[in-house]
């Protein structure tokens, strides 16, 4: 492997969700959105890319930050509500541990999980 | 076959890129396939260039420019004789650098290879020189490339965008320019015409 490329770390995770109630596009947006801002304060530096899966289609979101600026997309082919889907998520980071916080660096992928299932919860969409 | 490898660092916009090549191109007629590589387990563009009925292989865990060198071969190999392209794009991941992967696939028979394309995202261009771990990457891949795309140009101003430009020619003299928007369409069909195809 490449010197520079053990400077960053690869991470991602796959989450089937059930919401309680069908779910719009826009709400989804929204959680996405959410759920980018919420990384790119978290990280000196990181790639972000979300995509929900479904049988109507799919959400797609990717952000990249730095030095505290952020740089966002979202697209879909989503055309109605969803109720249930496969939510994956992967991230590369810096290994500099000085720039990202340590206590949320240890365990990444739970802690995403973590912000997901809050965001979730947050705009009453719980995960059952 | 031709061989089209479309390079740059983490969100420069090399997915984007690649569709609105690939439409293009199979507009025209051309059989087009993609190899996308991820240094991590987790594939998300591959989905989403799949949806667009887009043959894609990927390859994952690991980069093509180095530990995965191997697999790139044996992927276009099978590529060749499952699905005959007429084109294959290669996605490299947001850290590899572009002259290595057209290293390890050099001695592949029946490819032709066309110039590299490395992707500069302008508008977080300064953040991505002054950090000491990106810097050195991002500079490889801009000196790997036969064409820079400088991508992103309708959100940036036309001076901010003068003043870069100059520093990619002096990072890279002999390297040909060309300003795109890969999301708004804007210069695709230009960075086409480079490739000669």
């Amino acid at each position: 492997m490449n010197e520079d490329h053990h400077n960053f770390r690869f991470l991602g995770q796959t989450i089937k969700i059930t919401f309680k109630n069908r779910v719009s596009k826009s709400m989804l947006e929204i959680m996405f959105l959410k759920i980018m801002d919420k990384i790119s304060r978290m990280y000196d530096f990181a790639r972000l890319k979300l995509i929900f899966e479904c049988e109507n289609g799919y959400m797609k979101a990717d952000s990249i930050t730095i030095a505290g600026k952020n740089q966002f997309n979202i697209e879909s082919n989503l055309s109605d509500k969803v109720k249930s889907g496969e939510l994956t998520f992967s991230i590369v980071m810096k290994r500099d541990l000085d720039n990202n916080h340590s206590k949320h660096f240890l365990n990444t992928n739970s802690y995403i999980r973590k912000i997901i299932e809050e965001t979730l919860y947050h705009y009453d969409l719980p995960n059952i | 076959m031709e061989i089209i490898q479309i390079a740059g660092f983490l969100g420069s916009g090399k997915t984007t890129a690649i569709l609105s090549i690939t439409k293009r191109l199979m507009e025209k007629g051309y059989k087009v396939s993609i190899i996308v590589n991820e240094i991590g387990d987790i594939a998300i563009d591959g989905k989403v260039m799949e949806v667009s009925g887009i043959k894609v292989k990927e390859v994952l865990g690991g980069c093509i420019c180095c530990e995965l060198a191997i697999n790139l071969s044996q992927t276009i190999k099978i590529i060749m004789d499952e699905y005959k392209p007429d084109i294959v794009i290669i996605e490299p991941t947001g850290l590899a650098s572009p002259s290595q992967i057209r290293e390890s696939i050099n001695m592949l028979n029946k490819v032709n290879f066309k110039p590299i394309i490395t992707l500069v995202d302008i508008q977080l261009m300064d953040e991505f020189l002054n950090d000491e771990q990106i810097r050195g990457i991002i500079t490889r891949q801009i000196k790997d490339a036969d064409v820079l795309a400088i991508n992103k140009i309708d959100v940036v101003e036309d001076k901010l965008l003068l003043s870069y430009e100059q520093i990619l020619k002096s990072l890279n003299p002999s390297a040909k320019l060309v300003k795109i928007s890969a999301l708004k369409n804007i210069g695709i069909d230009e960075l086409i015409t480079f490739l000669g195809v």
